[in-house]
């Protein structure tokens, strides 16, 4: 079996107490649920020597307050799926399998690494590669680029949170701060969360959505359970009446940057009807830009989010009872 | 290249990072030192001995892990043991038994490898929600990976447990005793509580761990190896390279190509090199880094059309040293009966070329071996594998040591589906370290390895053509077959004969000929999966039956049965054929389907499909045709009552150990429970030749009937002479024998057996044997593919097919399986419904493929999707009975036959469907859209 090694591990009993640890640890990793990190180890994609646990450290509450639904970062997915919150609940109960799910905490898939399929492999199958830009090589094997690494975020959370609007609250060296997620992602397959170093994020905070707010979110998967997601989408919107009064999309797992469509306010004060629907639908797939650094045909996988994204916003309607 | 072993060798020493860890285990503290680096799994199957819980994936993947952490299914090779401390873990051995039990009963334990992990989730489901429905059910084990059963018998597990209820084993069919009941596999339980071990589960003091190091190209010249740095580390004590084991080998005697370890050339990503023993994984993982090896890369032939031009050779010379001028290492062709005139006289000709991808048995249990030497110099290799007489022959042949002093032991076996039906490098590599390191040494495939060891299904393209007139009478077929063979022979001779040998029923092909011809490439070594050699060019005809139903406007099934062969009946390749239930598994299927309201008439994107197959029953050629017995029983009584009955058959999980009881029971009234089965061991068991080509019901249970007839008889005799009645007049029941004039007189079956070892003065033995009869076609070739019997199947597929995303939706599949005689018709079920499972991945998603560098692309359980729960078909398994003299009580093959229909019925339900044709495997959205947009 694959066997990790090299690394102590030291428990952080609060999240400063966490950084402090970072600061003074030798090649320091933050780990949670453990869920991604250790496959990571285990296919000796990262050397850490210290394994700073936070698990015991992160608040795992919901805590309710003004305005604002906060979350700890601890909490299991398992726990977030069972939130009265679409769409992010949706997107948690989709996340692998029941037993990822127990163990793997929201925080840890808001920071979910990047996969990219040369990437995520055995180090005898990445010597037999000869290594790619992220690892002892220096051309990307899935664009041919010497500058950028394409790895894909494949995240299930993070669209769900960005049609939320949610902030997330980071803790570092200097203190905390508080950011929105969508002015944190960047599209960079080695560093997708602008974060910096011995940053921990802490909670994630989403506005209380407009009570009549519906949302759904929806992955491309070949199989029903364990699979990482080809293409993620979340939506969300309010009706006024049979008017669009709000009206947001994410779009996931297709590059290293889960995206917001712009443009969506121009729909704001019309129907949802066929050709408003189908003019969103064509305006997704002509923004969605699939990198192949994941399995799955890359037109396919464009060609998805028109029909994904068209099917949630029809489910929307019916479910917010419009006409 | 090390030193000879010291018997005054250390004991390996305890990490120098380990720590002092108090984990609360089963109710009970636990004080263990172990690294910080080290999971829960490892601790608890290393240190605590806990090994109910398996190790399947390397990371997460499959689920085999699943312990209970603060009651909630966790995965334990994804939590670091130092972070479990002061959780409460709960492992499958301590478990309430209940559900445990319910699997056992249900049939749902086939390997018992994954089922651990299985029932932990089953068990957390039913007290979070103790009445689930079938959709929670599936949804709850989505994570807990099964390759044998297809997850029906689980979910009837489950539910059996929510409604309280205990499966009867049910009655035996009219006229037996014990043959048709749903007997209990009596391993079961053992298997799923970590009581019966898997290979892994063993540890041998003094034992050493190997890894074997691998090539990074797909096709380059060894100049040198340099192993001088790796045997200098610490804790490192053995390395052997293609040197020390140059004889070539192959499980087919005629074609050994492949060594051990790579002594010229490599010839494809992951062709082993040189392997080191060491104190644990870690040093030797690290060991293997240290080896230097300088190659010169050569030209690779990733696929058919470069392999077939023969610019670059797999292989430079065969086994006799001549030098090769073509990668085609096998040529076959042959014609049977007037196939021009077939397609002359033919109205409608289909003409396609179809392709079928290659895919991998992904067994949830790795490969794994452990060996040791003796004080005597014996050898005794544990492994998990099909196979152990010729793995017994091989390992001989290759350490070049007496066969008599080599005994192999098949533990329980984790799934293998034709995976572990011959040796591997890692069994000789084993053996080999073992003797050089005078240390037992074990090695385990990580899972990347089990998908490069490979001896997976073939990629095939087929150009088929089939003719037939207007009113649907079959008149000719022709098949030109392109096999990709990846590097090595393996089974491949046989492969490309069964290629075209076997499609010739249960549809008979009155005029026929074949071309195949399989090449060398520089990819992972093909071999036999399940329904080997046949699954592809079945697909192939099929899906043509389909179109030429289409053309004359006639129903398919209607179709199928105007060319039904009869029973009794010769193929065109002069296969005799004494049984085919073709027509009642068609009608047994469509009836359930509800085929004649529903198909053709079902709305856009709502389809179904029907197809059906035939396969054999053992090999009537055996391996090694050296006139001796295929399969030997050896039965012994113990004055107890029990009887041991000892046979060389290998359980890979799909209950052969169990049939074998059934056997014994039924002829001699026995209780079952009173059959202790002793199987797999070279030591202690007659010679069987494994679990490949379907014979082992056939041939291992016709071998036990023989020697539980003589026990019998001679039990019988002591009996009658005792009462000085008539022998006739003697009746065996259960339990209890008696005088069928006077059925108060009666004599336990222990009583009869004391009788008659008191009349024959000596231990009551007795021997069976199965013995190969001459059969098949009076041509060359015309032994291969010539059974004793044939199983025939139909399936009826239900699918949806999204228009838009060109995904395939399978809902329901209707199997009907002509088994002959259903010795436990719960076995029978399992193995039809593991086998449309299976066949559903293949047909959907399942690939193994490589990129241009060689690459494997899917060399993880997760890249390489086998389907959980969720997806997966509802299977509706009908077991229809057409007994056939050739098998006992008339039974035939179970394992592999089923697994046939399901892709083409998928195939010509999306034509139900959408009215489009797909002739490739698998079925991508991609694929199902291009051809949706083509009509």
């Amino acid at each position: 079996m694959l066997r990790m090694r090299g690394f102590s591990v030291v428990q952080a009993d609060s999240p400063e107490h966490a950084v402090a640890l970072y600061g003074s640890s030798p090649d320091p990793v933050y780990l949670a649920g453990g869920t991604d990190l250790l496959p990571t180890l285990k296919l000796d994609l990262r050397q850490p020597r210290t394994v700073i646990a936070v698990g015991r450290a992160l608040s795992q509450d919901r805590v309710d307050q003004a305005g604002w639904i906060k979350l700890g970062a601890g909490m299991s997915l398992a726990r977030v799926a069972a939130l009265d919150l679409s769409p992010l609940a949706q997107a948690a109960s989709r996340v692998a399998a029941p037993q990822i799910r127990n163990a793997g905490t929201l925080g840890g898939n808001v920071m979910l690494d990047t996969r990219c399929r040369y990437y995520n492999q055995s180090r005898a199958w990445r010597n037999a590669l000869g290594g790619c830009l992220r690892a002892q090589g220096d051309l990307c094997c899935v664009t041919g680029s010497t500058r950028s690494c394409v790895a894909t975020q494949c995240s299930d959370s993070v669209p769900a949170l960005l049609v939320l609007g949610a902030h997330l609250r980071l803790l570092g060296p200097d203190g905390p701060r508080q950011v929105p997620l969508v002015d944190l992602l960047q599209y960079d397959g080695m560093h997708q969360v602008d974060l910096k170093p011995g940053e921990l994020l802490t909670h994630v905070l989403v506005p209380k959505p407009h009570p009549d707010a519906i949302a759904a979110a929806d992955k491309l998967t070949v199989r029903g359970a364990i699979d990482f997601p080809m293409l993620s989408v979340a939506v969300l919107a309010r009706f006024d009446g049979d008017l669009l009064a709000d009206l947001r999309i994410a779009i996931g797992a297709v590059s290293p940057k889960p995206r917001l469509l712009p443009g969506l306010n121009s729909y704001l004060g019309q129907r949802l009807d066929d050709p408003q629907l189908d003019a969103i639908a064509q305006g997704a797939w002509k923004r969605t830009r699939p990198q192949g650094s994941i399995a799955g045909d890359l037109d396919w996988r464009r060609q998805m989010t028109r029909v994904m994204v068209r099917r949630l916003l029809v489910g929307l309607k019916g479910a917010g009872g419009v006409g | 290249l090390a030193e000879p072993p010291r018997p005054d060798a250390p004991s390996p020493r305890p990490s120098p990072q380990g720590q002092l860890l108090t984990l609360r285990v089963n109710g009970q503290d636990h004080q263990v030192v172990a690294p910080p680096t080290w999971t829960l799994l490892e601790v608890l199957r290393l240190r605590l001995g806990l090994v109910g819980t398996k190790q399947g994936c390397d990371k997460g993947d499959c689920g085999a892990c699943t312990v209970l952490i603060d009651g909630e299914p966790t995965l334990s090779c994804l939590t670091l043991a130092t972070l479990a401390q002061g959780r409460d873990i709960q492992t499958i051995e301590a478990l309430d038994r209940r559900v445990a039990r319910a699997f056992e009963a249900a049939g749902a334990v086939q390997c018992g490898f994954c089922q651990p992990g299985m029932i932990v989730s089953a068990h957390a489901l039913l007290k979070r929600q103790p009445h689930p429905d079938e959709s929670e059910i599936r949804a709850a084990l989505g994570g807990n990976l099964c390759r044998c059963t297809g997850y029906t018998k689980i979910i009837t597990a489950v539910q059996a447990v929510a409604d309280g209820r205990d499966p009867e084993p049910g009655p035996a069919t009219p006229g037996f005793r014990v043959i048709g009941s749903r007997q209990r596999k009596r391993d079961g339980l053992g298997k799923v509580l970590g009581e019966i071990p898997f290979t892994d589960d063993l540890t041998l003091p003094g034992m050493l761990h190997g890894r074997i190091l691998r090539s990074p190209h797909p096709h380059a010249r060894i100049l040198s190896i340099d192993t001088s740095a790796a045997l200098k580390l610490p804790g490192v004590f053995a390395v052997v390279t293609g040197a020390d084991l140059p004889k070539p080998y192959c499980v087919i005697p005629w074609t050994p190509d492949e060594t051990a370890l790579c002594t010229e050339k490599v010839r494809y990503v992951g062709d082993g090199v040189a392997a080191v023993a060491a104190i644990d994984e870690e040093t030797a993982d690290a060991a293997c880094a240290l080896i230097t090896v300088d190659y010169r890369v050569l030209p690779s032939a990733l696929d058919l059309d470069t392999a077939e031009a023969s610019d670059t050779l797999v292989h430079d010379t065969d086994w006799k040293g001549r030098a090769r001028s073509s990668n085609c290492c096998k040529d076959v062709k042959l014609s049977f009966g007037d196939v021009d005139g077939g397609f002359d006289a033919a109205d409608e000709i289909i003409d396609h070329t179809w392709f079928y991808e290659g895919n991998s048995h992904a067994p949830i249990e790795p490969h794994c071996a452990l060996a040791t030497w003796d004080a005597n110099d014996h050898l005794t290799l544990w492994s998990a594998t099909q196979v152990p007489h010729y793995l017994h022959k091989t390992i001989a042949d290759v350490l070049d040591i007496d066969p008599a002093s080599v005994r192999v032991i098949k533990p329980a076996v984790g799934g293998a589906f034709g995976g572990k039906s011959e040796p591997f490098d890692l069994e000789l590599c084993a053996a080999a370290l073992a003797r050089k390191a005078g240390r037992p040494v074990k090695i385990l495939y990580t899972r990347e390895e089990v998908f490069l060891a490979h001896r997976g299904r073939h990629p095939m393209e087929l150009h088929l053509r089939l003719g037939a007139t207007r009113d649907g009478q079959i008149t000719a077929c022709e098949d030109d077959i392109r096999i990709d063979g990846g590097a090595y022979h393996s089974f491949g001779m046989v492969t490309t004969w069964y290629a075209g040998q076997l499609l010739t029923g249960p549809v008979d092909l009155p005029a026929y000929r074949f071309r195949a011809r399989r090449f060398y490439t520089n990819k992972p070594c093909c071999g036999p999966k399940r329904g080997h050699g046949t699954v592809q060019p079945r697909f192939a005809l099929e899906c043509a039956l389909d179109e030429i139903a289409e053309r004359i406007g006639m129903d398919p099934i209607a179709l199928r049965r105007k060319n039904a062969l009869p029973s009794d009946s010769q193929t065109v390749n002069e296969l005799h054929i004494p049984t085919v239930g073709l027509l009642a598994c068609l009608d047994a299927v469509a009836k359930a389907s509800d085929w004649e309201q529903r198909r053709g008439k079902l709305p856009f994107g709502h389809g179904l499909g029907v197809a059906c197959s035939m396969y054999i029953s053992g090999t009537a050629y055996p391996i090694h045709p050296n006139g001796l017995p295929q399969s030997g029983v050896q039965l012994s009584a113990d004055r107890s009552g029990r009887l041991t009955l000892a046979c060389g058959a290998s359980d890979i999980g799909q209950g052969s150990d169990a049939m074998l009881v059934s056997v014994v029971s039924e002829e001699l009234g026995i209780d079952p429970d009173a059959v202790r089965v002793v199987t797999g061991d070279t030591d202690r068991t007659p010679v069987d030749m494994g679990s490949y080509s379907s014979r082992v019901t056939l041939m291992c249970g016709l071998a036990a009937k023989e020697a539980a007839t003589d026990l019998r008889d001679r039990m019988i005799a002591a009996v009658a002479a005792e009462w000085q009645v008539p022998t006739d007049q003697i009746q065996v029941g259960m339990g209890t024998w008696f005088d069928r004039t006077q059925p108060d007189r009666q004599v336990s079956v222990t009583d009869a057996m004391h009788l008659a070892e008191r009349a024959a003065g000596v231990p009551l033995v007795a021997v069976g044997a199965y013995r190969t009869h001459k059969l098949g076609g009076s041509y060359q070739g015309g032994t291969i593919g010539a059974s004793p019997a044939y199983s025939t199947t139909a399936h009826v597929a239900e699918v949806f097919v999204d228009p838009q995303t060109g995904q395939i939706r399978v809902s329901d599949v209707w199997a009907a399986h002509d088994c002959g005689r259903a010795i436990n018709p719960t076995l029978v079920e399992g193995q039809i419904e593991g086998s449309v499972a299976m066949g559903y991945g293949e047909a959907l998603f399942e690939t193994q493929r490589v990129d241009q560098r060689g690459l494997l692309l899917s060399p993880s359980l997760l890249e390489y999707a086998i389907s959980t729960s969720v997806e997966t078909p509802r299977i509706h398994a009908i077991v229809i009975e057409t007994p056939d003299p050739a098998g006992p009580y008339g039974a035939k093959e179970a394992g592999e036959g089923p697994l046939h229909p399901i892709i083409p019925a998928i195939a010509n339900a999306v034509h139900d469907a959408v009215g489009i044709r797909l002739r490739r495997t698998p079925f991508t959205p991609v694929d199902v859209l291009a051809a949706l947009r083509g009509t």
